[in-house]
């Protein structure tokens, strides 16, 4: 995992419930993932891992909960950094379409040996969208935030439900989005 | 939480941003390195492309996804007789004409590799091997072609075909002599014996007109004479054989004229342009002079169907139905049963193709060869007797010269039938590009 997202983690945590927060749970993660993280690097995904269930224990709030909420307020920031991305969208759903064709593609153009989780995506009409993560990461409550964060970048509400979970024995994570007419 | 405890909080986090800092620099720095040496190398890249593009002798074409010439190197120039300003910017058609592009078939990263031709400034051919493929740099798509001249190859090869035509003529010329000499014999035999009658005829003659001219004196006399003369001249056994004789002397000129007509149709000269030609006349042609090829070791079993005049280049043609004839009585010759074999040729129409089939009751082609029969220079024959350029040739002149197919069916129980397939039209050549019109830019 690239240190941008840990660092967007520790943002989430200090922005959301204070400095003393996020540092109490740091010391509560296993000493080897106590590392000063910065954006180029990559780490291992087990030290994000660690850090969340430091984090939820530590604000008494479930794992899920936390990735989800930390995906929300991690899509904002990261389209205002990859910006070239997003402006020539009005709209999250065609926006949300090219996430793997195009994003992922130039991910693993500049990081050759980063592992984007498989975004596939079906268009059953022009208020709906299928979407199905696929990761060995299986960090599918992060996706959904993103997505919901996609949905407060351009300002239009998305109603997500999740319909399958690879957690639950799926082979992948489904999850139906709804737009506004 | 005491203020002890928040300070101690802040300096981890200050510790840590100073770990960050640091890690960040030592990046920075190691980025800068590398960016340093990937811009060196990338300089050094870009003068090595430079000079390869500048030194390669083959003609550098790239066009853009708009179908615009982009870049071209010197040798294009030199190739086309144009100067740089002709052709960047210009629409591809000035280069490739108007019936074939490179963008309308290079479409995947796979290079395709094709003959074609281009056009100088005064839009004259030049044939070249064009080696194209799609560049895809991430920003920007374009089509990188190579072309090679091959007006030097289409020389010599047609070069070659010649020496292999005069190699077959000069092969051929013991059995056309042959051929020609059987008739010569019995020709000259009844040429004889009509000139030795003529002698015998000339006393007779001459006493029949010296009895004419004073037939008073001793008529009874010189009439016994002129039967005695006759009886030994034996006219009558002459005026019965001369007929025949002079009749088996012009079978013979006959079949000495079509032995001639036969090789100067084979030694038909080779022509830039595809003529309509008779491919049965020719075949009948092609086996009369081969004869002495075969005619010890096999029959030959003909079943010509109704074809229509085929563009092609006849003596090229030719020159592959003596070759596939020849291999066809060395298949017999070889076989392991012996005995007098038959070389089945037969033509029909099939679909948009004449069809040669040209087949032997040999052994057939071992699996082990059967891809390497086409290579130039393969050979099972012995030296001296074929030199493995036959089917390379013939494959050559049938594919490349006529866009037909040269292909074969085998087995050892069944032999070995080659079947030449010759398109009944061709597509047209290229046409020389229409619009010549140019929008110079400068090449970046």
């Amino acid at each position: 995992m690239k240190g941008i997202i840990f660092n967007l983690l520790e943002d989430f945590i200090v922005e959301g419930w204070g400095a003393e927060k996020f540092e109490r749970a740091f010391e509560r993660c296993p000493i080897q993932a106590q590392v000063p993280y910065v954006g180029p690097s990559t780490y291992p995904d087990a030290h994000l891992l660690a850090i969340i269930d430091a984090v939820s224990a530590e604000l008494g709030i479930g794992s899920a909960e936390a990735i989800r909420g930390f995906g929300r307020f991690a899509f904002p920031r990261l389209a205002e950094k990859f910006s070239v991305f997003v402006r020539e969208y009005q709209h999250p759903k065609p926006f949300l379409k090219t996430v793997h064709g195009i994003i992922h593609l130039e991910v693993r153009k500049v990081y050759v040996n980063s592992e984007p989780p498989l975004i596939t995506f079906q268009d059953p009409a022009p208020d709906r969208l299928l979407m199905q993560y696929t990761s060995r990461r299986n960090l599918c409550p992060f996706f959904a935030g993103l997505v919901e964060g996609s949905g407060d970048y351009f300002k239009v509400p998305i109603a997500l439900t999740q319909t399958q979970c690879t957690l639950a024995g799926a082979a992948s994570c489904e999850f139906s989005l709804q737009f506004p007419l | 939480m005491n203020d002890h405890e928040e300070l101690r909080l802040l300096k981890r986090r200050l510790e840590r941003a100073e770990q960050r800092v640091k890690i960040l620099d030592s990046m920075l720095e190691e980025r800068t390195r590398e960016g340093y040496l990937a811009s060196a190398q990338l300089r050094a890249a870009s003068v090595s492309l430079a000079e390869l593009f500048r030194a390669v002798p083959g003609a550098i074409i790239v066009i853009g996804s708009d179908g615009l010439v982009e870049a071209v190197n010197g040798e294009t120039l030199r190739l086309l007789g144009c100067e740089e300003g002709d052709l960047i910017g210009s629409a591809q058609q000035k280069i490739f004409g108007d019936a074939w592009s490179p963008s309308q078939n290079v479409n995947s990263d796979r290079v395709l590799r094709v003959e074609r031709d281009v056009y100088t400034r005064g839009g004259q051919r030049v044939p070249v091997l064009l080696s194209a493929t799609m560049m895809d740099t991430g920003q920007h798509h374009s089509i990188v072609c190579v072309a090679v001249d091959l007006t030097e190859r289409k020389k010599l090869e047609a070069e070659l075909l010649h020496a292999h035509k005069l190699e077959s003529i000069g092969r051929l010329a013991a059995g056309v002599a042959h051929e020609i000499n059987t008739p010569i014999q019995f020709i000259s035999d009844s040429v004889r014996f009509a000139r030795d009658a003529i002698g015998d005829l000339a006393p007779v003659y001459l006493l029949y007109r010296e009895i004419r001219e004073s037939p008073a004196a001793d008529l009874m006399q010189r009439l016994a004479e002129l039967d005695a003369i006759e009886a030994k001249a034996d006219v009558a056994f002459l005026f019965e054989q001369l007929p025949g004789a002079l009749g088996r002397a012009m079978d013979g000129l006959q079949q000495v004229a079509n032995i001639v007509r036969a090789t100067k149709d084979f030694a038909y000269p080779t022509t830039r342009e595809r003529r309509p030609a008779n491919i049965n006349k020719a075949l009948q042609s092609t086996l009369t002079i081969g004869k002495r090829e075969y005619a010890d070791i096999a029959d030959i079993e003909l079943s010509l169907g109704d074809l229509p005049l085929v563009p092609c280049h006849i003596g090229e043609l030719n020159q592959v139905f003596l070759n596939l004839v020849i291999n066809a009585a060395h298949a017999i010759h070889d076989r392991r049963h012996g005995g007098r074999g038959c070389i089945a040729v037969s033509t029909q129409v099939v679909g948009s193709h004449v069809v040669i089939a040209i087949g032997d009751d040999g052994d057939g082609i071992p699996d082990s060869i059967r891809a390497s029969i086409f290579n130039p220079f393969f050979t099972t024959k012995e030296q001296g007797r074929g030199s493995g350029q036959g089917l390379a040739i013939a494959r050559s002149v049938v594919v490349e010269r006529h866009g037909g197919i040269l292909d074969f069916d085998t087995g050892p129980e069944r032999g070995t039938t080659f079947f030449v397939r010759i398109p009944l039209s061709y597509p047209r050549q290229s046409s020389a590009p229409a619009s010549r019109s140019t929008r110079p830019k400068a090449m970046s």
